[in-house]
């Protein structure tokens, strides 16, 4: 590699870079209309609830589009995926278990915080702990591709 | 268990010697990227035996003659 070039990024780290970019966005989306209408807005406004689980499974069809994508590419004959790509994909989910745990430690304590007093945590919470963790293992799986291509 | 080893490989030195071939070239060759064949030539990425095999093939030689432990 001349001096100065820039390391040339596959079609496995470029794929994952734009897709964690756009379940970013959309996670991220999903996650200010919750702050802005409130978590209580997931039962009592079927309109924000609609439109949430909406923006998430548009997010999980883009994550099903990019292991689609990577399949394809891995049976292409021009080697646009190959083995070492893969020994990076089986790497990228390493983090993935802590990054859930971390989250569920932050939903827990803040939970736990909030609803101390009263001992009752309302149910909605549930869908939200439920989302936030699916999501946290789209966002880290993907997040550690990229990382692993920069340890590999 | 035997101690880790290190490997060193010639592939930079044999892309030279094989009509100053490009790193773009002997990846469409061995069926690989381009940035594995910059790692390789770095030696931070050890290739399958398959992958082995294919470099050797490319440059019409033994593995042996393209990748050597570090020890040896």
């Amino acid at each position: 590699m001349p001096p100065g070039e820039e390391l040339p990024a596959t079609h496995l780290q470029r794929y994952a870079g734009w897709t964690l970019l756009e379940i970013g966005f959309l996670t991220a989306l999903a996650a200010a209309i919750i702050v802005f209408f409130g978590p209580e807005a997931w039962w009592s406004q079927d309109g924000v609830r609609i439109t949430v689980t909406l923006i998430l499974l548009v997010a999980l069809a883009s994550y099903l589009v990019f292991y689609m994508a990577i399949r394809k590419l891995r049976d292409h004959d021009d080697a646009l995926v190959d083995e070492r790509d893969l020994v990076i994909l089986n790497r990228s989910g390493v983090g993935v278990g802590g990054a859930m745990m971390v989250v569920m430690a932050v939903w827990m304590i803040a939970l736990v915080e909030a609803y101390n007093d009263t001992g009752m945590v309302p149910s909605y919470y549930l869908y939200l702990v439920f989302w936030s963790l699916v999501m946290t293992n789209v966002i880290a799986s993907l997040a550690g591709i990229l990382m692993a291509y920069r340890r590999a | 268990m035997p101690p880790k080893a290190d490997i060193r490989n010639e592939v930079r030195r044999l892309r030279f010697e094989h009509g100053q071939m490009t790193q773009q070239q002997l990846a469409e060759r061995i069926g690989c990227t381009r940035q594995t064949v910059i790692m390789l030539e770095q030696g931070r990425y050890v290739p399958s035996l398959a992958l082995a095999l294919r470099i050797a093939h490319a440059f019409g030689t033994t593995v042996e003659a393209v990748f050597t432990l570090e020890a040896d």
